[in-house]
């Protein structure tokens, strides 16, 4: 039989009470033994148990009274002043109690999780990778493909297909996106991130070709798959002529027969306005994707072959003009029509204003064919038709020409001016932050004994400590006050319902600034970047002055 | 006297306690079983008391083998004061009423 001191209500209730006592807090452990020593003198079990349970509750509120007592001091300060030798000098210590600091912190902490200030950072830590992917990047699409998949989501699916990394993830992906979706099959076309030639997978092209037969730019597409390697090929070996590329890529009659189709297309289709679509779609409904992978989905959306399409309307027009040589002046001017329409159709169905200037260019080059012919022919109605739509062309390529133009030179200057305000204060709010946890971990783990030869550091590190939490927090304030065009032109950017549009913002309204700001300041020999660097000067001039003088006034 | 101390009736009921034989230590479970005011509110109530400067402490001397000491308590002269004095204005209150009045 268990006696009842040795039973299990005794046995849990002074174990507490001896655990409690060991975190007990020193000025009152005294108390805890006083309580702990009584549980003797009790036979009850039931009673010994609430004993017990007094003690605890006993033990968290002075815990709590000694974290609170502990709360009130200045980072550094022990509850109970060691008893120091007389040869020590007494510690310096912060002004700021640490509750005032972890007030600070607090408040900033909550100002970092706010939406606004997650964007924030999420676009400078993009800015500052040049806007190449990282390790979040992909951890974030594996995330939400693993989510797409759960959720049998086919366009969130579709959109991490297209901004995925490695060919084999990627093509699984895209044919689970389009086994859940067909009406997605255009992805197809829509992948090979660029400057990499990344063809689009035999297979996939081969559907798309078949589901969208009347398109011309599937089928520059697959002209692209034979020219490119043919194409690089001549390139190892030397600089090509325009004939040795013509030659090389007429060589091959698939290669022909899809250009052909391309030209003869009654559509041209790029899906560059479906692809914005369905990543402004997964953009809004994860608002913390980064901008990276939004620009990256963008720049690796194809653009028509220049090649292909330069190199096939040569040789249209070539064959025009023999055939205009040979008498066969119907032959000659369908030819050049034939081209002049691919250009049309290419201008007015195309989704980018790249697009459309490829279109322009083309239907220039045949419409300057064309005028030609009619003048030798003696045909002045139409050759002054044909001089008529030219002017009308170049009119269309000026007005384009603008828009690939940044925005007026006042904006872009101040957009800068905002990009290096932004760099400056993140920079400043990293210093800040690391100086702060240095500060505080270096006072809470200080040695008890002064020696003078380090007043001068202990100072700097009290300073430190009283200074910058609040310091961070200012700059954390300001990294947002700063960051609102930004933040402005990637809300413009959210709403937009065109890809021309969503182009425009985000290579030529500044966001391009964040990242040249500090790439500028590798190279400090330009006008902005020696600005730049003297901004950086005088703020770091104006910090030592204010530390110097800081210092200078305690010691008097 | 100074300070009013806030007195609730289980303050009440220890200083009554302690007075009952004001020179004699006293332990904290005999104080505890002779009100009824359990450990967790009889020791913060000891240790305001001893705070105020009302309260003795002592740990006993002789210590029988295998026990720790325990600790003894009783009122200083100060102390009687003013707990006759809180008492007495409570009674009067009609906010407290002694254990013999309660029996």
């Amino acid at each position: 039989m268990i006696a009842p001191k040795q039973s299990l209500p005794f046995r849990f209730a002074h174990f507490s009470l001896q655990l409690a006592l060991r975190l007990w807090p020193e000025e009152t452990r005294h108390w805890g033994h006083a309580l702990a020593a009584e549980l003797d003198e009790i036979e009850k079990p039931f009673e010994a148990l609430q004993w017990a349970l007094g003690g605890l509750l006993l033990f968290s509120r002075a815990s709590a009274s000694h974290f609170l007592a502990w709360l009130k001091l200045p980072a550094g300060s022990p509850l109970s002043a060691p008893s120091l030798p007389a040869s020590t000098i007494a510690p310096i210590l912060p002004k700021r109690s640490r509750l005032f600091t972890a007030a600070i912190l607090l408040a900033t902490a909550l100002v970092l999780i706010l939406p606004q200030s997650r964007e924030a950072i999420s676009t400078l830590r993009a800015s500052w990778n040049g806007y190449r992917g990282d390790s979040n990047d992909l951890r974030a699409l594996q995330n939400l493909a693993a989510r797409a998949e759960k959720e049998k989501d086919a366009r969130t699916l579709a959109f991490v297909a297209l901004v995925t990394p490695g060919p084999g993830r990627s093509a699984r992906l895209a044919e689970q996106a389009v086994a859940l979706d067909p009406s997605l099959i255009w992805i197809y076309a829509s992948r090979g991130p660029r400057p990499e030639y990344n063809p689009p997978p035999k297979s996939g092209l081969e559907r798309l070709l078949a589901v969208d037969p009347d398109n011309a730019f599937p089928e520059i597409l697959a002209a692209q798959v034979i020219s490119e390697p043919s194409y690089q090929t001549l390139l190892a070996h030397n600089t090509p002529t325009q004939q040795d590329t013509e030659a090389a890529l007429a060589a091959s009659p698939e290669w022909v027969t899809h250009m052909d189709r391309a030209f003869r297309a009654a559509r041209y289709n790029s899906y560059f306005n479906r692809r914005w679509q369905l990543t402004q779609e997964v953009w809004n409904r994860n608002p913390n994707l980064s901008v990276t992978l939004i620009f990256n989905s963008l720049w690796a959306h194809p653009l028509p072959d220049y090649l292909s399409v330069r190199t096939y309307e040569n040789s249209l027009v070539q064959k025009a003009q023999q055939a205009a040589s040979a008498g066969h002046l119907e032959q000659a001017e369908t030819l050049l029509r034939e081209v002049d329409s691919f250009g049309r159709r290419v201008t007015e169905q195309g989704e980018l204003d790249l697009e459309k200037f490829l279109g322009l260019d083309v239907s220039r080059r045949a419409t300057i064919a064309l005028r030609d012919f009619y003048q030798r022919l003696g045909g002045t109605g139409k050759g002054q038709e044909a001089a008529k739509r030219l002017r009308l062309i170049d009119d269309q390529r000026d007005v384009l020409m603008h828009s690939f133009r940044p925005m007026d030179e006042l904006r872009l200057h101040a957009l800068e001016r905002n990009a290096l305000q932004v760099q400056l204060t993140a920079i400043l709010a990293l210093l800040l932050a690391v100086m702060a946890a240095v500060c505080l971990v270096a006072l809470e783990w200080r040695s008890r004994k002064s020696a003078a030869r380090k007043l001068w550091l202990r100072r700097v590190v009290c300073l430190a400590a009283d200074w910058a939490p609040a310091g961070l927090l200012l700059a954390c304030v300001g990294l947002l006050w700063f960051f609102r065009p930004y933040a402005e032109i990637l809300r413009s950017t959210r709403e937009v319902t065109t890809v021309s549009a969503a182009w425009h913002f985000m290579h030529f309204e500044g966001l391009f600034a964040l990242s040249s700001t500090l790439g500028g300041l590798e190279q400090p020999f330009t006008p902005l970047h020696f600005w730049q660097a003297f901004t950086c000067a005088l703020v770091a001039l104006a910090l030592f002055i204010l530390v110097r003088g800081l210092l200078r006034l305690k010691r008097a | 006297m100074g300070i009013r101390l806030r007195s609730s009736r289980q303050t009440l009921d220890i200083l009554e306690a302690l007075l009952a034989r004001p020179s004699h230590w006293h332990h904290g479970y005999a104080i505890s079983r002779q009100t009824s005011v359990p450990s967790g509110t009889l020791y913060p109530i000891l240790m305001r008391l001893d705070k105020l400067g009302w309260l003795e402490t002592r740990w006993e001397d002789s210590v029988p083998q295998g026990r720790p000491p325990r600790h003894l308590y009783r009122l200083t002269g100060n102390g009687r004061e003013w707990a006759r004095e809180e008492l007495h204005f409570a009674q009067e209150r009609e906010f407290w009423k002694p254990a013999a009045s309660q029996a």
